[in-house]
């Protein structure tokens, strides 16, 4: 009994992703380039794959439906669901996902004595993990 | 008959009015023909924006200068290339600083090496500063700056930043400056960088000891902490017969143990950067331009 409503579980979250995924594509920005961009290399385009899509449809649903509903928390700015929507977003899915998973490690009281303040939260941008990597 | 004489009046009138409106529109642009093709006046015109600070207006005036009067002139070279440094235009400037140093017998020659030099540090372009060599303490300066840089970018995926050549250091003439270069070198030889592929191997043995490496024990703790917490749920939740709770937490421990095998390494890098980040800071106090800045004299001018 209990395999059939798994697999329906499984198959309900994936029609989520295929229906919001081109969706999160569009929020994200990522078709909405210059008109002269496009003209110039119309194959320049990237759309995103279904596992990176996945992946920032499930970040913006928490941010939308669970995160929006309590105070901001994280020490860190910018928050970790915004940085793991940005890692995803700047290094793929796959370094993405081990970035946000680190950083929600680093989201830790002790945070204190190795970042900076930027203004009231402490500064830790995606840049500075994406650049370190190419 | 006095009805006439009036009407005739004004029309006159009219007409004075008309003529002086077409001489006036006639003067307009033989007016800003002079201004924008007499070079004197294209140039005293550029020097008052300068003087006002107005550094892009000014940078074209002085471009059209150069055009009218189709001459080299270093000093308008010069005030155009700082015009471009003060928009940080360091491409444009360099361009203009450059086209002084083809004429080899400038008296400007000396502060438009020293003004390329400081654009391409400004642009992060190490390794042109280092094709530019050096030929006096400032330029050393410069070129001792951009071997840091370049031997730190190294240094992040090694052991140790490089050795300098210290038999450099006797072509510097100023005894402090090469003093004081010296104690940086000896300094840098004492630091000792974190390897990246040790933090992430030693995380690998167990999650979050590669933070304690990088001098991070708090965020081992946590890492430690959270990856066990994890995977202990997964564990439970398996036994439990709980599959999608079992899955997610999977999951989630699968991403925290590799997140922090990653992190570490990332981590080292970063701490690396951070001790080079110190050490040209150190560097920067001696910068020769910031000390005394070249421009200073030609703002007045």
């Amino acid at each position: 009994m209990k395999k059939p409503i798994f697999l329906f579980t499984l198959f309900l979250l994936l029609l989520i992703n295929i229906a919001l995924g081109q969706g999160i594509a569009k929020w994200s920005g990522y078709w909405e380039k210059p008109a002269s961009l496009i003209s110039e290399s119309p194959g320049s385009i990237t759309y995103p794959g279904l596992f990176k899509s996945s992946a920032l449809v499930w970040i913006r649903i928490y941010q939308k439906g669970i995160s929006s509903q309590d105070l901001p928390g994280c020490v860190f700015h910018p928050s970790c669901s915004r940085f793991a929507f940005g890692a995803i977003q700047q290094a793929g899915p796959v370094k993405g996902i081990l970035l946000a998973g680190d950083r929600l490690q680093r989201c830790n009281p002790f945070a204190l004595y190795y970042y900076q303040f930027d203004g009231e939260k402490l500064s830790d941008p995606v840049e500075k993990y994406v650049r370190n990597k190419k | 008959m006095a009805k006439n004489s009036v009407t005739r009046l004004k029309n006159m009138s009219e007409i004075k009015n008309k003529f002086g409106l077409i001489l006036f529109l006639l003067i307009i642009p033989l007016q800003a023909n002079d201004l924008s093709t007499n070079p004197a006046k294209v140039l005293q015109f550029a020097n008052f924006l300068f003087e006002q600070e107005d550094y892009l207006r000014a940078a074209i005036e002085y471009e059209r200068y150069l055009f009218l009067t189709d001459q080299q002139n270093d000093t308008i070279l010069f005030k155009t290339g700082l015009c471009h440094q003060f928009r940080q235009r360091y491409d444009y400037a360099v361009e203009s600083f450059d086209r002084i140093l083809n004429n080899q017998n400038s008296p400007l020659t000396q502060s438009a090496r020293l003004a390329v030099l400081y654009n391409y540090a400004q642009q992060q372009n190490w390794s042109a500063i280092q094709v530019r060599g050096f030929q006096n303490d400032a330029e050393f300066f410069f070129y001792y700056l951009a071997s840091l840089k370049m031997d730190s970018v190294r240094s992040v995926k090694g052991w140790t930043f490089n050795r300098w050549d210290m038999g450099l250091f006797e072509k510097v003439q100023d005894d402090s400056l090469r003093a004081a270069l010296i104690a940086i070198e000896n300094q840098k030889q004492q630091i000792k960088p974190k390897s990246p592929i040790v933090a992430s191997f030693l995380s690998t043995i167990l999650p979050g000891l590669g933070k304690a490496y990088i001098d991070r024990p708090g965020d081992a703790i946590f890492a430690g902490f959270m990856t066990s917490f994890a995977a202990i749920v997964a564990w439970r939740a398996f036994e439990s017969n709980l599959l999608v709770t079992g899955v997610i937490t999977s999951g989630m421990t699968l991403s925290f143990y590799l997140g922090t095998i990653y992190g570490s390494y990332i981590g080292a890098q970063l701490y690396n950067e951070s001790l080079r980040e110190k050490l040209t800071e150190k560097l920067e106090q001696l910068n020769p331009v910031q000390r005394n800045p070249y421009w200073l004299k030609w703002q007045k001018k």
